[in-house]
């Protein structure tokens, strides 16, 4: 039996995390789609919309669809849709419209000529594609904002600003011609773990529930359906990060691994590199929590996933190998890079280096320990698409969460939140019709959000203290520093009043 | 020799008034309260509610003289009365069980508060008490917009001190009085020179309507900062020890002092507004005969020193004839547009709207109606493309400024409110979009760039804030649809018949 390196992990996601945080491609458009998908239980036709903003055949390539061209939508099928630009003379202005529509319903990037690979950045239920680049992770939110009784008020507001008789926004009135009314079919019950299956989190989602549900009493304030559905999205890529920070911590709120938010800190600062430590540490204590589950099921002799070389739907049943430097080095060669090709000497080199490394780590008394530590340090050096870390650092860079939002390729990265992503942590922290003390507010990002700024100093710990139980140095008076310039830009963004006496009232009632 | 104000020179507490810790009433002797002490309307304010049983509030920032005024009133209160001088010394609870007790049992009370403290109890107590909301809003919403009234609250008088402009004409001209009488000033004193010039009434006056034009700005000086703005005019911040003169006092107005006053009279300084033709004259010392209200000393009077230009012309603003014509109440963009916005007979709605479609399209020069531009995406990228099929004429909107409620208009007499409210017709004013200066600063930004990516984000997020409450209210769409490129501003139009599902040309 052989197996592909990257698939390691696959049932550990779907047994334990219920989404596979196994690419480094996936963005927020990817997200909404899946999560628009999961709340409504129905996808659409894209097929038109789609030929009319990609005239290409393929990703990446000049060559165009002879079924995307003007002559062919315009004049070929005489799609009465089109019938104004049959003149030629409106040939030029059909282009140009095609490419505005293009800019406006591809705006976020996920917009491919392979109809499978097509997440709008949809406004309303007709935009909703079988795309599945979310990697379930729509699903898992659309489940999370239903609640377990199904009544989330988030999940309620979103699918009626989905759904409407006549486009209500100018992005979904302008694409309304190509749009489908008629849905192609309610998607199947997922066998994936569902966020209530869980009981050690149940205090985390319940957090949660509340962040969406004071979301949703902010958003029927206002009458921007547009707004809501960015917001949500932006709330499930929050949930995103928190759920794996809580898995790690096996669902103690206590024992999270602290996200340290900057503001106005320089890239070096000590402040900034604090953060970079932070983040660092949370993707290590997840990747560490998914070692721990690997080992059980290596233990217990349960598939580690599904699809080998050998069939699609093969269980891969690994066994443990003997506890000795042979046996594991024709296990490690078992496990391919590319299907079908064998393993590079070299590579197993590596391996068995991690190997030494993990033995050095565990003790050969806890061999799947050992097995699954190796196995899982594989996966994320070999694994082309990316393992959590990718994946993770991807969602909250494109998102807005971790900063630099767009410049993908620097190495340090931190926590510094779009001014659209602070709206979002005010607005689920804060009533419509109220404020609470800024530390009230510190409290409650933590709480629900693990995100510390430097500010807390309660009886039962400060942020200073978590932050250095977790070996991340940082200073009481950088910390203090980080707070008042994080007050500073609530301030000026609306979103806080500043007293003297060292006093701030985080909510709009009080800006 | 002055009358000494406690156990200091009079010299000496004028400088120390710079200092400003020597300004906390709790340090002053009974003597020094009496000196300084400047009277306005809010005393008789606190007498009256105290008369009527009611619980007064007295509130502000530090510095803005809340337990000074109530120790220099203390013998005005009626008897059996309950006064807390610094009640932000009192603990919590303590301090919310005799606020309840005087409201519960109509008895009167007065405290002095500073503002955070007391929205911090208010905000622990409200669950508990009636009277806590009342205090929270009478502080976070004083105004009253329009045709709006306000009833005060039947118990509770909340007298909040930023409202207070210490900057007017009554309180700055009682100020200087107090400060000249106080201090020494004799032929020997190095301040005698500043001294002088301060009692002339041109230089007086000149004065005060500098500082009514920082405080039109929007600036809330407490009387700290203006005690010790002008006792620098005097002292210049030098010792008393060192015995050296102080620089002249129109240096010290815009020179060298520290404090957000001064920051802010930094912005009026006589150098950084243009006035050719006395600036002409000052430069190449060619004033007439009779021009200064003071003669210039022979030494200031040296054709094309760009240094002695420098203060002369500061000084032309207190003594020249002409002087008064430097100072100009629009600095800028930001203060032209503000005074506009408030202009109410003059249609300060199309301002805004114009201002508003500025901020998306700076080629935009229309500000009949509001173009509502909405951009949709999930990334933190700014949007490139936005579209719009909805304008809203400029006479549905209303632009509020605010007034205070008639309760506390003669207390605060000359307040200046900070912002205006351009809200719809059919929206609640909480719903309106605030524009104080600094957002017009922000806006006017936005307006000189193309690209929405080179916005200000946080102006954006408002605009934005306030377009997503525009749709609750405004429906109304329009079949042609306007989409723009935010990085050259290039527009199209196309029209779609939503029965039909066909796009059409429009005039086609």
């Amino acid at each position: 039996m052989t197996m592909k390196i990257g698939k390691v992990l696959d049932e550990v996601y779907d047994r334990s995390v219920g989404w596979r945080p196994a690419t480094g491609a996936l963005k927020p458009v990817h997200i909404a789609n899946g999560l628009f998908r999961g709340l409504l239980g129905e996808v659409y036709n894209i097929k038109v919309p789609l030929s009319f903003v990609i005239p290409w055949k393929k990703k990446n390539s000049p060559d165009l669809d002879p079924q995307r061209t003007y002559n062919y939508l315009v004049h070929e099928t005489s799609d009465p849709r089109f019938q104004a630009f049959r003149d030629e003379q409106y040939k030029e202005r059909f282009e140009r419209l095609r490419d505005y529509a293009r800019e406006l319903l591809n705006a976020d990037g996920g917009v491919f000529p392979d109809p499978e690979m097509v997440s709008f950045s949809l406004t309303c239920r007709q935009m909703i594609s079988k795309d599945h680049m979310d990697k379930e992770v729509g699903r898992f939110i659309a489940e999370l904002l239903r609640g377990e009784d199904g009544n989330g008020p988030l999940a309620k507001l979103v699918i009626e600003c989905l759904t409407n008789e006549q486009p209500p926004d100018p992005i979904t009135f302008l694409a309304w011609p190509l749009l489908s009314n008629e849905p192609e079919y309610a998607s199947k019950k997922s066998t994936r773990c569902s966020p209530h299956g869980n009981p050690n989190l149940k205090k985390y989602f319940d957090l949660l529930g509340k962040a969406a549900a004071d979301l949703a009493d902010h958003q029927r304030q206002q009458g921007n359906r547009l707004a809501t559905l960015q917001k949500t999205v932006h709330f499930a890529c929050l949930s995103l990060l928190g759920h794996a920070q809580t898995l790690a911590a096996d669902g103690n709120l206590a024992k999270r691994s602290p996200l340290l938010l900057t503001m106005a800190a320089p890239k070096n600062s000590r402040l900034a590199s604090a953060s970079e430590e932070s983040l660092n540490r949370y993707y290590e204590s997840f990747e560490s929590w998914l070692v721990g589950r690997l080992a059980e099921r290596l233990e217990k002799g349960k598939p580690i996933a599904y699809g080998t070389d050998e069939g699609e739907r093969e269980p891969c049943q690994v066994t443990l190998p003997a506890n000795r430097k042979d046996s594991v080095r024709k296990f490690l060669n078992e496990f391919n890079i590319q299907e079908g090709q064998d393993v590079d000497p070299k590579v197993i080199d590596d391996r068995m280096s991690l190997y030494e490394q993990a033995v050095a780590n565990h003790g050969r008394d806890n061999w799947a320990l050992v097995i699954a530590e190796t196995l899982v340090q594989c996966y994320l050096n070999e694994y082309e698409s990316g393992g959590p870390r990718k994946f993770l650092s991807g969602v909250g860079r494109k998102a807005g969460i971790i900063y630099p939002h767009f410049a993908g390729r620097s190495k340090d990265k931190r926590i510094r939140p779009s001014v659209s992503i602070l709206d979002v942590l005010v607005k689920c922290c804060t009533p419509p019709d109220g404020a609470i003390p800024f530390n009230a507010f510190l409290d409650c990002l933590w709480e629900r959000f693990g995100i510390v700024v430097g500010g807390r100093m309660g009886d039962d710990g400060s942020d200073h203290e978590l932050l250095n139980e977790r070996d991340i140095d940082i200073g009481q008076a950088d910390l203090e520093e980080n707070t008042k310039a994080f007050i500073d830009h609530l301030v000026e963004i609306g979103l806080a009043r500043r007293y003297p006496d060292n006093i701030a009232y985080v909510g709009r009632y009080y800006a | 020799m002055s009358p000494t104000a406690g156990t200091k020179s009079g010299d000496e507490f004028v400088r120390s008034l710079y200092k400003s810790l020597s300004s906390c009433a709790e340090h002053h002797e009974d003597d020094v309260i009496e000196r300084i002490h400047i009277g306005t309307p809010i005393e008789d304010a606190i007498v009256m509610a105290a008369k009527k049983n009611r619980v007064v509030v007295v509130t502000g920032n530090p510095g803005d003289g809340k337990t000074h005024l109530i120790r220099k009133m203390g013998s005005e209160f009626p008897k059996k009365i309950t006064v807390n001088k610094d009640a932000n010394e009192v603990d919590d609870e303590d301090l919310t069980k005799s606020i309840d007790d005087a409201f519960t049992s109509k008895k009167p009370m007065i405290l002095a508060i500073n503002e955070g403290i007391l929205l911090d109890i208010c905000e622990k107590a409200k669950k508990r008490n009636l009277w806590p909301q009342a205090i929270i809003d009478a502080i976070l919403r004083p105004y009253v917009y329009g045709d709006e009234s306000a009833i005060e609250h039947e118990r509770i008088t909340v007298l909040d001190l930023n409202l207070r402009n210490n900057l007017s004409q009554p309180i700055v001209e009682q100020a200087l009085a107090r400060i000249i009488s106080v201090a020494d000033g004799s032929a020997g004193s190095p301040l005698h020179n500043n001294l002088q010039r301060l009692k002339d009434h041109v230089v007086r006056e000149r004065i005060i309507r500098l500082l009514d034009a920082v405080a039109a700005s929007g600036f809330h000086a407490t009387m700290r900062d203006l005690l010790a703005f002008l006792a620098y005019l005097i002292c210049g911040g030098e010792e008393e020890s060192n015995g050296r003169r102080p620089k002249p006092y129109y240096v010290n107005a815009f020179n060298g002092g520290i404090g957000p006053l001064f920051d802010r009279l930094r912005e009026f300084d006589p150098l950084l507004m243009p006035h050719p033709f006395l600036d002409y004259k000052i430069f190449m010392g060619e004033e007439e005969p009779g021009e200064w209200n003071y003669v210039p000393p022979d030494e200031m009077v040296k054709r094309g020193d760009m240094a002695l230009f420098r203060e002369r012309k500061r000084r032309a603003y207190f003594e020249h004839k002409e002087g008064d014509k430097i100072l100009r109440q629009e600095r800028g963009e930001v203060d032209r547009h503000f005074k506009k916005l408030r202009e109410t007979d003059r249609s300060p709605e199309n301002v805004a709207v114009g201002l508003l479609n500025r901020f998306f399209d700076s080629k935009d020069t229309q500000n009949d109606n509001l173009v509502i531009w909405v951009g949709h995406q999930f990334s933190a990228k700014p949007a490139r493309y936005v579209a719009s099929r909805q304008t809203i004429n400029a006479s549905e909107f209303e632009v509020k400024i605010p007034s205070l409620p008639a309760h506390l208009k003669e207390t605060f007499t000359d307040h200046y409110p900070d912002h205006v409210i351009l809200k719809h017709k059919q929206m609640p004013i909480g719903g309106g979009l605030v524009i104080d200066r600094r957002f017009l600063e922000m806006l006017l930004a936005g307006d000189r760039m193309s690209g929405l990516g080179s916005r200000n984000p946080e102006a954006y997020t408002k605009v934005a804030a306030f377009y997503d409450r525009l749709a609750k209210v405004c429906t109304n769409q329009q079949n042609i649809v306007q989409i723009m490129r935010l990085d050259n501003l290039n527009k199209m139009k196309i029209g779609i018949s939503v029965a039909t599902r066909e796009y059409f040309i429009p005039g086609a």
